[in-house]
Parts: structure tokens; C-alpha cells; sequence
């Protein structure tokens, strides 16, 4: 039988992001202030998440890291008003949704403005705010 | 993908099944909920444990995360089996169990499999955190602070928005699975009653544009069910045998943040990047054409709405309606009691509620009392013959249906 108690480590501090190895150049550059993504020297797509070989094509190439411009529109959104747990309930209400950056990849990433001025198809555009645990999010233009 | 054989779809049958329930007045875990399941089920197919040669699990229950869960089960009824196997594909793994039993029959490795299911989370564990937790990407999703609603709203808002649907649409989604929770005995919202468009709106977002009427709720305390599968020779000597005609399944990424940077498909999901359609739409293909039936032959349904919009989502991947007009099957009240053409006769997720894993359990369950004319809530009122039952999960992740019937093939 499962306790309540398992999650405590969920329920008392914001979550640290899970790396792997493939996105170690990625928290590096957020470390950095700097939103990298990968490119596929073959077929030239944007990959996201990280990887060590491009899912999108057939040549079996490494990806090359880019620094993206941190520029991009809304696809779509959701104001969170009942948050996971208890760390976030000061934080509420905030908005996470898939930003597509101009460099034709997807992020899912928080968006910082007022609830009633999301909208599909509005510019974002990167920032690092100061947080506890450092993350890259976007804000309305 | 390579097509399933066509031939799979005569070659077995459910001969046996059994469920179980339990609530805070009736504490049961896993284990005892997987066990009366069971033994139900062997005495309705007139077996012993002794004639199971392989038994089959989801991933295992939310109240009861041990690894290798199926094989601690197996060890629990002391029934010693050829093989045993989760299928972890999230909920849809559930309703695959029936698919993969029919293969171990088809190929001769079984002579009777028993797929099993059973959660329990609202008594054993706090709901809440271990969910986005666990479906979550724990590396560019979790850490800004999704929750599960959270995730699947993000579809919400795509869907909206490229077909003209409203948040009230949502709301008589609800209202309509009300209408059959209320009858269900075990169904989580029951005690709710009848409701109406303007209280699913009146009620509050949990993450916009879902309110809370337009979600599943956790609960009821605890289920599950099992299933006995055998060969349509050794059904024919079954009192009320269910026949696999078809099933399909499909799985196309874990994570919301794959799925979106998705950009091409041996299966069809609508012009990438998108996400409005599912690898339901695959599942059920494989699984008509295997039946030599189209979608208008199904008598009713079991789908894996977790959300008004998912509801809407997959009735439309499922073949019942063109993509982005599910509305309209709303509206014309064929799904609703009475009509004809029910769909999650119980509730569904949304009304009957989510125990945990076993929720897809329970749509089959209900999906095979209807079948038999034995619901423990309200009857559907056109005597089912053939049946639809979908089950979903992840992230709109993972996908299995499975088409039975009284009628054999």
C-alpha cells in the first residue's frame, strides 16, 4: 500500500527538470540565458526534444545545436487554476501552453501575461525569468 | 504499419468475465479487488485457475506500484502460468489485453488467458500529485507546472479553435454523460444528479477552457475486471459467450512536447504539426477491417472520454462522426438513454469516474453487461449486438479498440 508520504519530495519544492544527456548543451545554454535547439545537417528540420540522431529523416546524421531568436506565436494555451500541488498555488493562475518558434519547432513552456489576453496566434517572445528553478518561458509581445 | 490479419477477428471469444468494486465504506486494494474480478470470471466461464495457461495485466494499478505487478497477481491466486506480461501502454495496454489474448489463443499458446485489471486510488494514494508527475515530460513539461487537465487542455484549445466549438458544447457533453451516471449504482458523479449546461458552467476552470464538470473525476474508490479468453470452438460450448471480432491499437509518442513536434507519420493524424487527431483513427481501422464492419454497424459504444473535448475527439477518430462535427452527434441525443445509438452506457469516464488504470477496465465491463443485457445501471434501450470499446491513454498518446459481439463470425 502506497503512502501519501511518497510524493513528499513533489509536494515541497518546485521540480527540477530531468536531464538527459542529450539535452545537456540545452541546460547549459539556459544556464546562459540562451534558448538552443537542434538542426538535422541532413534533412535540415528542427529538432525538439534533443537527440543524438534525427528522428525526422532516414540519414541516420547527429543534430547541430542552434541558438534560437526566442521568437514565436501561441498555438495553443491553458490558464491553470488548479495547480499540481502546493508550491504553485502562489503562482496561480498561470499560463502554460505550445509555443511554435520561428524556427518552426514547439515548445511547451509557460506564458506570462494576463489570462484574458491569451490568444491563438499571438506573438510571444523568450524570457528568463528569476525563479527557483531556472527555466526559458515566454511572455506576450 | 504492416495490416493485422483478418483472420484474427474469428478466432476468440470473452467466455468469461467478472468485476469488482469498492468504496470507502468497502475498503478493498488491488489485490483483492484483481482477485474477486477473477474469481468471478472463472466461475462465470466454468473454469479453474488451473486451466489459465497465460495471464495478462495493464501496468500496474496506481495503489499498488510494484513492478512486475501481473507477475505478483499470478503469485497471489498461486496459479502458476506459461506467461504473464503487463502491456504498458498507458490505459490503452487495458482494452489490448484483449487483442494480445486472442493472439496467445490464435497462435496456440493458450487455451484460456485471463486479462485482468484493477485500481484503487482515491483509497490508497493522493491522486493529484501522481498524476502530471507521471505523464508529464519530466524534463521540458513538469518543471513549469502542468497538471494533467493541464495537458490535455492544450488540445481543448486547439480544438476550438480550428472547429468552431464552444466551451458550452463542452458543458452538454457533460450534461449528457450525466444523464447515464445517475443511473450507474457505482458511478462516482451519481450522487450529483441530473445537471445542466448552465451548471457545468457555473462550475470552476481547473485549467482553461475545462471546468470541473467537464472533467473526469477520481473515483469510484476502487475496480476491476477480468476477462476470460478462449477459442470460438471451446466458446461454442460457453452459456453467454462475447466474440472478438476485431481489434486494433496504436501508439504514437509518450510526451505532449513529442507528439506536437511530430512531423510525419506512418499513420494518419491530419496534416503535422497537429494534434486534433489521434492514432485512434489507426486503432480503429485495424480494427473494423478485421471485422468487415464499418462504423455505422456498431450498436453502441465505450469510448475513453476523460474530457468533454476527448469525448468529442475520439467519437470522431472512432469513425462515428467527420472530423470536427462530433457536435452534431451530440445534438441529434442518439448517445443519450434511449437513444440509439448509446455510448458509455455508465457514465463513462466523466460519469462513472476514474478508479485509476482500471477505468478501462470498467468500459469493458460495461461494454460486455450491455451485450448481455445485464447492466448494473441503465439498459441501453436498443438490444446491442455489436460493440465499440475504445480505451486511450497517455498524452492522446495510446490507443486500442476492440469491436465484440453476441454474433459469431
Amino acid at each position: 500500500m502506497l503512502e501519501q508520504g511518497e510524493f513528499a519530495d513533489y509536494q515541497e519544492s518546485f521540480p527540477q527538470p530531468r536531464v538527459t544527456q542529450d539535452a545537456l548543451p540545452y541546460w547549459e545554454g539556459v544556464k546562459q540565458k540562451k534558448l538552443l535547439f537542434q538542426r538535422c545537417p541532413a534533412c535540415h528540420g528542427a529538432i525538439f526534444p534533443p537527440r543524438s540522431i534525427c528522428p525526422m529523416c532516414d540519414a541516420g546524421a547527429a543534430p547541430q545545436w542552434e541558438q534560437s531568436k526566442g521568437e514565436g506565436e501561441i498555438y495553443s494555451f491553458s490558464v491553470v487554476h488548479r495547480p499540481p500541488s502546493a508550491v504553485w498555488k502562489a503562482h496561480a493562475p498561470y499560463t502554460i501552453g505550445l509555443v511554435r518558434l520561428d524556427e518552426d519547432y514547439f515548445l511547451f513552456t509557460e506564458i506570462e501575461g494576463k489570462p484574458e489576453d491569451m490568444a491563438v496566434g499571438k506573438r510571444v517572445t523568450l524570457t528568463f525569468p528569476e525563479r527557483d528553478v531556472p527555466l526559458p518561458t515566454f511572455r506576450l509581445v | 504499419m504492416k495490416p493485422l490479419d483478418r483472420a484474427l477477428g474469428r478466432v476468440a471469444a470473452i467466455v468469461g468475465m467478472g468485476d469488482a468494486y469498492a468504496d470507502r465504506e468497502h475498503v478493498k486494494d488491488p489485490l483483492q479487488l484483481a482477485s474477486e474480478a477473477s474469481w468471478a470470471a472463472f466461475r462465470d466461464a466454468g473454469i479453474t485457475k488451473d486451466q489459465i495457461d497465460v495471464l495478462l495485466t495493464g501496468r500496474a494499478p496506481w495503489a499498488d506500484r510494484r513492478p512486475q505487478w501481473n507477475n505478483i497477481f499470478a503469485s497471489h491466486l498461486q496459479m502458476p502460468v506459461r506467461m504473464t506480461t503487463e502491456l504498458t501502454f498507458h490505459g490503452a495496454g487495458v482494452n489490448a489485453m484483449i487483442g494480445q489474448a486472442a493472439l496467445a489463443v490464435a497462435s496456440g499458446a493458450a487455451d484460456y488467458v485471463l486479462c485482468v485489471q484493477a485500481d484503487a486510488v482515491e483509497l490508497f494514494i493522493d491522486a493529484t500529485a501522481v498524476g502530471a508527475a507521471t505523464d508529464a515530460c519530466p524534463q521540458f513539461e513538469f518543471p513549469y507546472g502542468p497538471t494533467i487537465p493541464t495537458i490535455y487542455a492544450q488540445l481543448a484549445c486547439r480544438y476550438m479553435h480550428e472547429f468552431g466549438v464552444t466551451e458550452e458544447d463542452f458543458a452538454e457533453v457533460a450534461v449528457q454523460r450525466q444523464e447515464w451516471a445517475v443511473h450507474h449504482p457505482k458511478a462516482a458523479k451519481r450522487k450529483h444528479g441530473l445537471i445542466t449546461v448552465d451548471d457545468v458552467m457555473r462550475s470552476p476552470y481547473i485549467s482553461s477552457p475545462l471546468r470541473r464538470w467537464m472533467c473526469a473525476t477520481w473515483g469510484p474508490g476502487g475496480t476491476a475486471g477480468a476477462f476470460i479468453v478462449t477459442s470460438v470452438e471451446r466458446a461454442a460450448r460457453a452459456k453467454n459467450p462475447i466474440y472478438i471480432r476485431g481489434f486494433g491499437t496504436c501508439t504514437t509518442h509518450e510526451y505532449l512536447c513529442e507528439r506536437i513536434n511530430l512531423r510525419k507519420s506512418t499513420v494518419p493524424l491530419g496534416n503535422l504539426p497537429a494534434i486534433t487527431t489521434t492514432g485512434a483513427a489507426h486503432a480503429a481501422r485495424e480494427a473494423y477491417a478485421m471485422a468487415d464492419m464499418k462504423p455505422e454497424d456498431m450498436d453502441m459504444a465505450a469510448v475513453a472520454g476523460n474530457f468533454s473535448h476527448t469525448f468529442l475527439v475520439q467519437l470522431e477518430d472512432l469513425g462515428f462522426a467527420p472530423k470536427g462535427r462530433a457536435m452534431d452527434l451530440v445534438r441529434s441525443g442518439r448517445m443519450r438513454p434511449g437513444g440509439d445509438f448509446p455510448v458509455d452506457t455508465n457514465g463513462g469516464w466523466m460519469g462513472f469516474g476514474q478508479p485509476g488504470i482500471s477505468v478501462a477496465a470498467d468500459s469493458l465491463v460495461e461494454t460486455i453487461r450491455q451485450l448481455r443485457g445485464n447492466p448494473l445501471g441503465l439498459k441501453a434501450g436498443n438490444d446491442p449486438k455489436t460493440a465499440m470499446a475504445y480505451s486511450a491513454g497517455g498524452m492522446l498518446a495510446c490507443h486500442s479498440t476492440v469491436i465484440l459481439s453476441t454474433e459469431k463470425a
